[in-house]
């Protein structure tokens, strides 16, 4: 770690121009086309100097002190990792994008977030429209808040959520093993705590043995055996990130702004699940929902 | 012993045959195992190949479940290939609830010896319907179906790969095991290889080895019963050495006694010699003087008749005429006397000289058929009186008159007569004894019998059987020479006879000469 902060620092120092060259740090986690999707959304029509940290590339980073030295005007946290990572910076205003956590615990006053995660209220319609009368979920004590708003607008809905609480990814699946015989349909919401590839996949095969539709927060999962799921545009969501941080860069303080929800959804439906539950699709049409590629 | 014995000899030894029972034995059994273990590898092999060609299906289908589920194309053909990836998986096929392959790939040949393993895939991988519904779980949805296949080429490899390495893995067993067994028998067998070799020492005579003795089994035991007898034969050996040792000192003493006494019997022949030699000098010393006394006693005889009648003159003249003191009557018997004996001493010196020379010269020795048994027991008297050395002893003759005449050899006669009188004497005490000498006829044996008998010391019966061998005497050293018995029979055979003997210890000896008498011819008159 020390030969890597001393790298860092002698090209700072070599290159001094650099520390005033760019107006937005850009954190993210790794390199794949998704974030060269996300990132092209955030640059078109906006001509931002940038620099970018890509974590994958680093054991550890100092971004405190980079900030520090670069000053930039904003930073940019794409990703879960890349928001976590950026929580120590307590000067500089962060906009976090592609981050999936339904929420953050003590969000700091220079955070502003624009969510991945839909309204609940389109998961309540989504529900409906699958005819569930109980949902079952399994959150961790995080999103207790989130729980409860979402036990709210679905109760408004006519439909009862049925929450097990786990700590850890290795007790999902045993928590999913009490909703039996008191859910119609699974929810899988973005929960850090406990959401892991092998949780999807609990959900998933829980889904199966029990016949009943899983409803993922990702259409990603629509592969891994959810029935349905609401896709983000992430062209649009960089767009929506520039947005805000053009906003805040024009004066907004990011305490106001919060969390932004995204702007472009659709709902998704994997044809092939829906016909092994035995679940009709025309629900779901209706909704404006498409069959997954 | 060649090769063919020696190989012979080998193969009907004992360690040998155990041996060869042990490796029999050991390698029936390494072969039954072997079988046996490469029978039940080959079978779990198989067993193996299907139940891995079933778990393949069964991950495959576990890890396709998912995916098939969602329709994930993608997932499920890189599950094809991944499964496909293992070892001799040549086909994988995922197909869907209708049998519409999704996903699969196929390798190798497609009419190659395979193992085929389908499996359906449900919504549940814990059981059938059955079992779920009496876990209270709803249907399990049929999701589709997964291939399996497995070449079974590599399997048959595998299993002559086992086979070959269970066969070297059996011969190293096998030669380890024998090998094992010849060294435990070797040293097993070792006290009775000891034993076979000290009898084979023993066998070839040499019983100074000892077999050694270093455990307490059966052969050490005989080993040790061996050493025992090999001990006592020894000191067998050893008792015999020292009797035949013994022996031969004593027959060696023998030899020199016998050789000392034949010696002393060639001295005495010698001296015999010498003695007859002697005799004859004598002989002519004494016959020179002898026959002039004789002619001066015949011619004084002859004076003495001459002048006898004028003695008588004389006397006539004179009364008193007195010879030498005697009166002439007396003095002329005296004379006449004298003269007699003169003449009588001298014929006898003549008689005893020529008795003695024929003796010791043994000449003039043929046989006559007038042969006066009791001429020759005078003749045998005067040449022991002769001999002047048994003074002591009083010699009684009892001569039977009208003896009839015998065949025979009158010197040779009077020999075997001397020496009966001579062991007579020789046996009688030294202060003095009786000897006698007797002669008759008996008509009804037709032979003629002359007696010596003693009142000596006697013959010990054992003595008696040995008394006609020659050199047997009980007086070697006062001068016996052990022939005069043999020779006195010998003679006594010759004419036609025998002699018998009746003895007893202490009391005296007889001795009775048995000699047929002549057909008609009397004694005294010449055949």
């Amino acid at each position: 770690m020390r030969m890597l902060f001393c790298v860092i620092s002698v090209v700072i120092l070599a290159f001094p121009g650099l520390s005033s060259a760019y107006d937005i740090l850009v954190v993210q986690d790794q390199r794949s086309h998704i974030y060269d999707t996300l990132l092209r959304g955030f640059g078109n029509g906006r001509h931002f100097k940038e620099r970018i940290i890509v974590l994958q590339d680093f054991a550890e980073n100092d971004l405190v002190k980079i900030v520090r030295e670069d000053h930039p005007a904003l930073v940019l946290a794409v990703g879960g990792r890349a928001l976590a990572e950026t929580r120590v910076i307590r000067q500089t205003p962060v906009v976090s994008v592609f981050s999936y956590g339904i929420t953050v615990s003590n969000p700091p006053p220079n955070l502003a977030q624009v969510k991945m995660l839909a309204p609940i209220e389109r998961f309540a319609a989504l529900f409906r429209a699958l005819g569930a009368k109980r949902v079952g979920t399994v959150l961790s004590g995080t999103a207790s808040s989130y729980a409860a708003k979402a036990s709210e607008i679905f109760r408004k809905a006519g439909i009862h959520l049925v929450i097990r609480e786990a700590r850890r990814p290795g007790d999902v699946a045993k928590q999913l093993e009490s909703l039996k015989n008191t859910a119609d349909a699974l929810w899988l919401l973005p929960d850090p705590a406990i959401v892991t590839s092998e949780t999807v996949e609990a959900f998933a095969l829980y889904s199966l043995q029990h016949h009943l539709p899983l409803v993922s927060f990702s259409d990603a999962h629509l592969k891994k055996g959810a029935a349905a799921a609401f896709a983000i545009d992430l062209e649009d969501l960089g767009k929506q990130a520039a947005e805000t941080a053009g906003r805040i860069m024009a004066g907004d303080s990011p305490e106001d702004i919060q969390e932004i929800p995204p702007r472009k959804i659709r709902l998704r439906f994997n044809r092939q699940v829906m016909e092994h539950l035995g679940l009709p699709v025309n629900p779901l049409l209706h909704l404006g929902g498409s069959e997954a590629e | 012993m060649g090769i063919i014995q020696r190989l012979i000899f080998v193969i009907k030894s004992f360690r040998f045959r155990l041996f060869a029972i042990f490796s029999l034995g050991t390698t029936l059994i390494t072969i039954t195992l072997s079988l046996n273990y490469i029978e039940r590898e080959k079978t779990e092999f198989r067993e193996h190949a299907s139940e891995r060609a079933r778990l393949l299906a069964k991950l495959l289908a576990d890890n396709a479940r998912l995916p098939l589920f969602a329709d994930d194309r993608a997932s499920l053909q890189k599950l094809a290939e991944e499964t496909a990836r293992q070892l001799d998986v040549v086909e994988v096929k995922i197909s869907d609830v209708n049998g519409v392959s999704i996903a699969g790939i196929q390798r190798g040949r497609a009419n190659s010896s395979r193992i085929n393993e389908n499996l359906a895939i449900t919504s549940d991988a814990e059981g059938d319907a059955s079992t779920l519904a009496l876990k209270g779980r709803s249907t399990p949805i049929s999701l589709g179906n997964v291939l399996v296949s497995l070449d079974t080429a590599s399997l048959d490899n595998s299993i002559r790969q086992m086979t070959i390495s269970i066969a070297r893995y059996s011969c190293a067993f096998w030669l380890m095991v024998t090998i094992f067994s010849y060294l435990v028998l070797t040293r097993m067998t070792q006290s009775y290889g000891k034993l076979m070799e000290g009898l084979a020492a023993m066998r070839n005579g040499n019983f100074t080895v000892r077999i050694p003795i270093e455990d307490v089994d059966e052969p050490s035991q005989a080993a040790r019963s061996l050493n025992d007898l090999a001990d006592a034969l020894q000191r067998h050996e050893a008792d015999n050495r020292l009797l035949q040792e013994k022996l031969l000192d004593a027959m060696r003493l023998q030899v020199q006694e016998e050789k000392r006494q034949v010696m002393a019997k060639l001295i005495q022949t010698n001296r015999m010699t010498s003695l007859g030699l002697l005799v004859s000098s004598m002989a002519h010393e004494i016959n020179n003087p002898n026959g002039a006394i004789r002619l001066d006693g015949n011619f004084l005889g002859k004076m003495l008749h001459n002048i006898m009648p004028m003695l008588e003159a004389a006397t006539r003249k004179d009364a008193d005429f007195r010879l030498s003191g005697l009166r002439f009557d007396e003095a002329r018997d005296e004379i006449f006397r004298a003269h007699e004996n003169i003449i009588r001493h001298t014929n006898r010196i003549e008689a005893v000289i020529k008795d003695l020379r024929a003796y010791s010269l043994g000449v003039n020795n043929p046989f006559t058929l007038d042969i006066d048994l009791n001429q020759v027991v005078t003749g045998a008297l005067t040449i022991i009186r002769a001999h002047g050395q048994y003074t002591n002893a009083v010699i009684s003759e009892d001569l039977s008159s009208g003896l009839p005449a015998i065949k025979g050899s009158r010197h040779q006669l009077e020999q075997v007569v001397v020496n009966l009188l001579l062991n007579a004497l020789q046996s009688l005490p030294p202060k003095g004894g009786r000897a006698a000498v007797s002669s008759a006829v008996s008509r009804t044996a037709n032979e003629v019998l002359v007696t010596v008998s003693d009142n000596g010391e006697g013959i010990p019966p054992e003595h008696i059987a040995r008394l006609f061998e020659p050199f047997f005497s009980t007086r070697i050293e006062s001068g016996g020479s052990g022939l005069g018995l043999y020779i006195s029979n010998f003679i006594v055979k010759e004419h036609g006879g025998n002699l018998t003997f009746e003895s007893k210890v202490g009391a005296g000896t007889t001795v009775i000469m048995h000699v047929p008498i002549s057909p008609c011819v009397p004694a005294g008159h010449p055949a």
